[in-house]
């Protein structure tokens, strides 16, 4: 057999971070980034639809509350944002806090950006915890989403 | 024939109480439920976030559930208690504070009540603690989630001297 076909990764593999939350870290450290695309079947799909029929994956009821189209739920939205808090902290996202602030719809097919930095660092016993200003922004460079983050250092 | 449309999610939540009637510290509703592997994955589904912590095994034992997937638990509470504003609302902040792990498959109680209300910027916000304990009574999850009505904001009252 002659083909040459190129063998693909999985794209839905399993990705760790690169860098995870560790005491040498310094302030002002930018966690690497994740980013990913909701879609109108990404949103179905968390939503329960057909069964739920929510603004958030169905025209029907997005017009009923006023939207020209569905929007995608916050919920959603922050589930990246803990995706990012969970690899960084790994086990220590146990003792950690997570807080924020939504500012802007994220519209079916926008590609979310989840990023954070390092901004400041205590000890606590013989430990260290890290704290972090935290945002999601949308393929435009609009912030969708703002906050804090705090975890011991693995 | 016209179709029926079919009706929104917010037109199924069951509250009652006007939220202009809303007192601080008042029960706002106690939910008990399982972790079901469903759940789970439809978030893991929808985000392509398939870490073996939520679909296999975890440091902890059994498969857990996502960090923020509590967000979808108490989905209903608030509007099943206070009758939804004409105006529409919105998901406005969420505080989360982990203290052990939720995992797959066992059960939980949701325990809701108001934290505070206030106005800014032309719009009601109402604060919900939520505290989540497993079966033996133990919290594992505290959450505050904020909702703020309307959706459009009402122009801001006349400021007189």
């Amino acid at each position: 057999m002659t083909g040459t076909s190129e063998l693909l990764a999985d794209p839905t593999e399993f990705k760790p971070l690169d860098v995870v939350a560790t005491a040498d870290l310094p302030v002002g450290f930018a966690l690497p980034t994740i980013t990913k695309q909701i879609t109108l079947d990404k949103s179905r799909i968390y939503e329960g639809w057909p069964a739920r029929r929510s603004r958030h994956c169905d025209y029907d009821a997005a017009h009923a509350t006023g939207l020209p189209a569905p929007n995608i739920n916050g919920a959603l939205v922050a589930y990246l944002l803990g995706e990012l808090f969970i690899k960084f902290f790994g086990e220590n996202y146990l003792g950690g806090r997570l807080s924020f602030n939504l500012i802007r719809q994220t519209q079916v097919g926008d590609a979310l950006t989840a990023a954070g930095v390092v901004v400041a660092k205590e000890g606590e016993g013989d430990r260290t915890r890290l704290f972090l200003d935290v945002w999601l922004e949308n393929q435009n460079g609009d912030k969708v989403l703002v906050g804090k983050a705090s975890g011991l250092a693995r | 024939m016209a179709s029926e449309r079919p009706k929104a999610q917010h037109e199924m939540f069951r509250g009652t109480k006007d939220l202009a009637t809303a007192e601080v510290d008042e029960l706002i509703g106690v939910i008990e439920f399982v972790v079901t592997k469903e759940m789970v994955d439809r978030s893991v589904w929808a985000m392509d976030d398939y870490n073996p912590w939520y679909l296999e095994a975890s440091p902890f034992g059994g498969p857990i559930v996502p960090p923020t997937a509590a967000l979808d638990f108490d989905g209903s509470m608030f509007y099943d208690f206070y009758k939804y504003p004409a105006g529409g609302s919105l998901f406005a902040k969420q505080e989360f504070e982990f203290v052990t792990p939720m995992m797959v498959g066992e059960t939980y109680t949701l325990t809701g009540r108001l934290r505070d209300t206030y106005r800014k910027r032309g719009r009601t916000y109402f604060e919900m603690g939520v505290s989540v304990t497993d079966r033996a009574g133990v919290e594992v999850l505290r959450m505050v989630k904020t909702v703020a009505t309307p959706v459009k904001p009402e122009p801001e009252e006349a400021i007189t001297a």
